[in-house]
């Protein structure tokens, strides 16, 4: 049984904020000491936001892109990118999005393409773009599902690094990191089902006198949690942010509406999701894809599965070793 | 003034489009009484989902340290108006009105106006 | 086509606005805000807005997932609360994409026009993402 979310202090588990790109402490150990207040990554970007910095904070779930100390985007193998998000609706096919990043990721300009080649209102870019920015900041800035499991890798900063999707709207360092806080502390208060961050959920019968209906989206998530997808793969499948997914798993979990089966169903069929941000896709877009890509291969060599998901399952692992 | 069962009639018949109407106790979620509803409309369900909204508009306003006094909200969805009205008056504390609206015959300026005279004649 | 920003500076010139915003109710995360004092006065009134729109957006009266559902075909379109000084109007903003977005205005009770800041706040909601 984990501990209930008010037996650990808020931040407690960051004890490595002084020292952002030292290794962490040993795995599974609590740290020893009281650990100042914030997060290493967060501590590190108020930082670079400070100096106008260019370039991206990369770490273990994810990357931060910052253009003259703001935000320009992020992307994390656990959340969906913008391309998922639009072809999952069927707003943009997945044609029409490679042709377009093939097309401007050179000049760091698809957004605006997208606007200008009609495939996009203005609107339906800013508003894509800042839930994609803000979901995938979350995982980058936490190191996982919860901010508990920071401190998992090494933060490094590359200067000068520029993200393809070029402007759309910049997000202040401290908005997004106050965001990122207020979205850990919504989901401790449901820290009791953690656990289904990572696993293969089910549905489950309605409890007998349970009030609680699911929503018409949560029920769009229940169809899809089949014993094989993770929070992260039905994120994907529906095109649907992932914090928001994971957020409505642990509260359905709550109400007795989903768990994690007894015994595991056989992994799905490997799948190359065209889901994962076009890393592939986008070769011109110069050094920031070839890091991506070796981020990304990290990832993979450590689980031969989603990237997401085998991230999740290391973040779990630490996780609980360390309770 | 106007007795619980009084006022729902009065409800019912001189508000345009109404489909139903309750009194509702904010703290239990449970009607004290419903007027109208039927096979579109589950009175008794509604007024738990319409507390629920209540609940929340007063959990925020705690939280965030609001200090307002809300005089009613109202939900409109594609084909019905939802209005709920807290009660003022010191016997009605905990309390609120709610009723449905037919969109297609409601006129919802006169509908506020009107709930709220009911309102204020109520005694419970 | 305007963009968020113009989207909520139209909203601003309506007469009696306060504040308006672009909300996500998932966290209750303004992503876009204009008006009001500070910053802080834009992040309460959305966490305020974003937990009333909660309760009705997960509840079955209002979005037909049950017993006592408004009907097969309910799409929410507004909710407005009404205190003493103010109008609070919220707007679901429906984009192509899964996401739990409104707009939101608040307006000050004695210089607004109710009927016409929820069809100006209709038109901005749909012009946003209309392609």
């Amino acid at each position: 049984m984990r501990q209930p979310a008010g037996a650990r202090g808020a931040h407690d588990a960051h004890d490595e904020s002084a020292r952002p790109s030292a290794a962490g402490p040993p795995r599974g150990s609590r740290p020893a000491r009281p650990a100042p207040a914030v997060h290493p990554a967060r501590h590190l970007l108020g930082r670079l936001a400070e100096q106008r910095a260019t370039g991206a904070l990369r770490g273990p779930a994810g990357t931060v892109y910052l253009v003259d100390g703001a935000v320009q985007h992020a992307e994390s193998p656990c959340a969906p990118h913008l391309d998922v998000l639009l072809t999952a609706c069927g707003k943009i096919s997945p044609q029409a999005w490679e042709e377009s990043v093939r097309a401007a990721a050179p000049a760091h300009r698809v957004g605006r393409y997208l606007v200008e080649n009609g495939r996009l209102t203005r609107g339906e870019l800013e508003l894509c773009h800042l839930v994609a920015l803000y979901d995938a900041a979350f995982f980058a800035l936490s190191g996982g599902t919860g901010r508990d499991a920071a401190g998992l890798g090494e933060y490094g900063f590359e200067p000068g690094a520029v993200h393809w999707l070029g402007p759309v709207l910049p997000v202040p360092v401290p908005s997004l990191v106050r965001e990122t806080e207020r979205r850990g502390a919504l989901l401790d208060r449901l820290s009791d089902w953690s656990r289904l961050d990572a696993a293969a959920v089910v549905p489950r019968p309605r409890p007998v006198g349970c009030r609680r209906l699911p929503t018409p989206g949560q029920r769009r998530l229940l169809e899809a949690a089949d014993g094989r997808r993770t929070p992260a793969d039905i994120a994907r499948l529906l095109g649907r942010p992932a914090y928001a997914t994971v957020l409505d798993v642990r509260r359905l979990a709550a109400a007795g509406l989903v768990a994690a089966p007894d015994r595991p169903a056989p992994p799905a069929p490997q799948r190359r999701s065209g889901a994962a941000a076009p890393g592939g896709a986008a070769p011109a877009a110069g050094a920031s894809a070839s890091r991506r890509g070796s981020v990304r291969a990290r990832a993979e060599a450590a689980a031969d599965s989603d990237p997401g998901v085998s991230l999740l399952i290391r973040i779990r692992n630490a996780l609980e070793a360390r309770l | 003034m106007a007795n619980t069962e009084t006022a729902l009639k009065e409800a019912m018949t001189s508000i345009e489009g109404a489909i139903g109407v309750a009194l509702v106790d904010y703290n239990s979620g449970m009607a004290l009484g419903t007027l109208g509803g039927g096979k579109e409309l589950d009175l008794n369900v509604a007024a738990a989902g319409n507390t629920d909204v209540m609940r929340a508009k007063v959990r925020a306003m705690e939280m965030l340290n609001i200090q307002e006094s809300i005089e009613d909200i109202l939900i409109t969805l594609g084909s019905q108006y939802h209005l709920m009205r807290p009660l003022t008056g010191r016997s009605g504390k905990g309390l609120f009105l709610y009723l449905a609206l037919d969109r297609k015959r409601a006129n919802l300026a006169m509908a506020r106006h009107r709930l709220r005279a009911v309102e204020e004649s109520l005694e419970v | 086509m305007p963009g968020m920003d113009e989207c909520l500076s139209e909203a601003m010139a309506m007469p009696g606005a306060l504040v308006a915003g672009l909300v996500d109710w998932t966290s209750g995360l303004a992503l876009g805000a204009l008006g009001g004092a500070d910053p802080q006065e834009h992040e309460a009134a959305a966490a305020d807005a974003a937990e009333v729109v909660r309760a009705v957006a997960e509840s079955p009266t209002f979005t037909a997932a049950g017993p006592g559902a408004a009907g097969p075909e309910a799409p929410l379109e507004d909710v407005i609360v009404t205190s003493a000084a103010a109008y609070h109007l919220v707007r679901f903003v429906d984009t192509a994409f899964d996401s739990r977005l409104f707009l939101y205005v608040r307006l000050d009770r004695a210089t607004a026009n109710l009927a016409l800041a929820r069809m100006v706040l209709r038109d901005l909601a749909e012009r946003l993402v209309l392609a």
